[in-house]
């Protein structure tokens, strides 16, 4: 049970000029589920790599509960890593590649074949205990993986795209399997995705990446409700949320924007953030004119892409909805659904 | 009646290139069965035998119940059953010494990502390519001096010689080994010592079971330097002691007990070779392609 605490954290790559992650400051309360979130190359993986100790930490410090572990090698670190592709012992079987920490650790066999029991009986495991890694699916050798972390009670759990490797359906039943027992355990535990979806639905908090710089770090409501600049608002959400460029003096009907918000601007310029599901649709003369160009039936929802003068529309309306490709309709803004970013900056606009 | 799929179009076309392809490597194939039935024929028959009705199968000493004559006479006359020994325990501890030293070896060349591991690992390699025959008098000169001009200088040889080709083979494994494996020993708590052992070793255990293989079927069959540095008939191995038996037997027209001979040194390379020739394949090309 600890708190993890990046200071200032810096990692150069050789031969890089710009950092691959870039002064993190991150501060993970004991218990919490965060997950690290952003674009491939945004230094997520990095970040979790130079907690665990398999990278070294170029500027900075980290910390787990009350000790500086920058120096720290992994084995003193007191954490547990999953691996994106598990990293199995092939010639070792599911006991011996649960286990095999607490006998390096020298606890005796008794007690090492119970831990490991347990373990197993946990992930629905105990029947497979004597085969090899490559007599097992996909699922279940991603349950070892976790076995193999969670039999050792570590302070911290790092997850580094665990489930990248399962087919769709199994993901989102791992997923669920995942967040519920972490909750159970009650460990701290960091976990790296490049899938939104995941990032919303498991974790407590949320630290989006990019470029090595921590852009945003909320929960999945306060990223979603208020994202912090333009990235984080095309990135969290899907379909993206549609962004619209306008000035600050021509903004569509039903936008505008308040005397602190004004004051805030730094140039002309403003983004317009409009979720797919904020939009109403209305008669083509009452709205921002639009075509619908593809409808995508998804049963419980329906995705328009409109077309309008400067560029495509994402609009969500409910399942089974009379459009057709070519129908001409009217978009509007619900009140009070439009997100305000400073062209210039990238910054959100103060509410 | 089994069903036989249908191949696909155009692959059934008649091909010139394949077809000469065929007939060449049927007829080096067949070449080489000849000659092998011709020497296992030839080790049990007499010398007029052996002339005469070179690919008759033998008779003469079956009929005088004493089939296994020429192999007896070459284990006894022609020390060969000494020679086994001898042979048996340079080839197996100097190929055992061998991959005991190059695994390690081409673990930390190819995982510590040292400074400079890449250039080591071709300076090494490049021992590879270079013929021992041209270090032989050198080798036989520094070794006499320090009086190791016997079968323990010679395992030392042996080991030497073999190892570039033995670390250069392995770095091909190790290094197609995920690093994954070895960042979850670390995160485990393991050593590297241990990672090595527990870890990756018996993941390598391809490469080093055809490192021995490769090591022991060339030992086995090396002649000049068994020639220079044995003198005492009591340490000779195998192929030393063919080349002695072969001046004799011109004397002696021991035609049939050479021929013995020659079966002992070649058939139990050849049945370890036929036994173990899909893991050393697979060794081989394991590391070269993805």
């Amino acid at each position: 049970m600890a708190e993890v605490i990046f200071k200032d954290a810096t990692r150069y790559f050789a031969g890089v000029d710009r950092p691959a992650v870039n002064s993190l400051n991150l501060d993970v309360p004991d218990g919490e589920f965060l997950v690290l979130v952003g674009p491939s190359g945004c230094g997520k993986s990095t970040s979790l790599r130079m907690l665990a100790g398999l990278e070294g930490v170029d500027k900075g410090s980290i910390h787990i509960g009350e000790r500086d572990v920058t120096e720290v090698p992994p084995a003193g670190r007191d954490i547990a890593m999953v691996f994106q592709n598990y990293a199995l012992y092939p010639h070792m079987s599911v006991a011996e590649n649960i286990g095999f920490h607490l006998k390096i650790a020298g606890m005796n066999k008794t007690d090492r074949e119970k831990k490991v029991r347990e373990a197993a009986e946990l992930l629905d495991l105990a029947q497979y205990l004597e085969r090899k890694p490559a007599k097992l699916s996909g699922g279940q050798r991603q349950r070892v993986a976790m076995g193999r972390a969670i039999v050792r009670e570590p302070a911290v759990f790092l997850m580094d795209e665990p489930l990248s490797n399962l087919d769709a359906k199994l993901r989102v039943q791992t997923r669920t399997q995942i967040a519920s027992l972490q909750r159970r355990l009650g460990t701290t535990t960091i976990y790296v995705t490049h899938d939104q979806v995941e990032a919303m639905t498991m974790g407590d908090r949320v630290a989006v990446l990019k470029e090595g710089v921590l852009q945003q770090c909320d929960t999945p409501i306060g990223l979603f409700a208020r994202p912090a600049n333009v990235f984080v608002a095309g990135f969290i959400g899907s379909p993206a949320m549609n962004l619209l460029d306008f000035t600050a003096d021509t903004l569509p009907s039903g936008v505008g924007l308040t005397p602190a918000q004004r004051s805030a601007l730094t140039g002309p310029d403003v983004v317009v953030g409009v979720r797919p599901e904020a939009w109403e649709t209305v008669n083509p003369v009452d709205g921002l004119e639009a075509v619908v160009e593809v409808v995508e039936e998804l049963g419980s929802d329906q995705y328009l892409y409109c077309k309008v003068p400067n560029g495509v529309l994402t609009v969500r309306t409910p399942g089974m909805s009379p459009w057709q490709r070519g129908d001409r309709i009217g978009l509007k803004v619900k009140p009070d659904q439009a997100h305000l970013f400073d062209t210039a900056t990238g910054d959100r606009l103060p509410d | 009646m089994a069903y036989k799929p249908k191949p696909a179009p155009g692959s059934r076309r008649f091909s010139p290139l394949k077809f000469i392809g065929t007939v060449v490597v049927w007829l080096v194939t067949a070449f080489n069965l000849l000659v092998l039935y011709w020497l296992i024929a030839a080790a049990f028959k007499t010398p007029i035998e052996i002339f005469t009705k070179p690919f008759a199968l033998p008779y003469t000493w079956f009929q005088r119940g004493v089939p296994f004559r020429n192999f007896e006479y070459a284990w006894n006359q022609a020390g060969f059953g000494e020679a086994v020994v001898s042979t048996v325990l340079l080839v197996g501890l100097a190929t055992v010494v061998t991959v005991a030293i190059s695994a390690p070896a081409a673990y930390a060349l190819t995982r510590f990502g040292v400074r400079g591991a890449g250039g080591l690992t071709n300076v090494i390699a490049v021992g590879m390519g270079v013929p021992f025959q041209t270090v032989v008098i050198p080798l036989f000169v520094v070794l006499s001096k320090v009086h190791l001009d016997n079968i323990y200088g010679l395992f030392i040889v042996y080991v030497a010689l073999s190892i570039p080709f033995t670390v250069f083979l392995l770095t091909g494994f190790f290094r197609s080994l995920p690093d994954e494996l070895e960042e979850a020993a670390a995160i485990d708590g393991a050593s590297a010592t241990r990672t090595f052992f527990s870890v990756m070793l018996p993941l390598a255990r391809g490469g080093l079971i055809t490192a021995l293989i490769l090591n022991a079927i060339g030992l086995w069959n090396e002649t000049l330097l068994a020639i220079v540095f044995l003198k005492d008939q009591a340490e000779f191995t195998l192929s030393r002691a063919l080349f002695t038996f072969y001046g004799a037997a011109s004397y002696q027209s021991e035609y049939g007990g050479l021929i013995a001979g020659v079966a002992l040194v070649v058939l139990p390379m050849l049945l370890l070779y036929v036994v173990l020739a899909r893991q050393i394949i697979t060794g081989l090309t394991l590391g070269s392609g993805k």
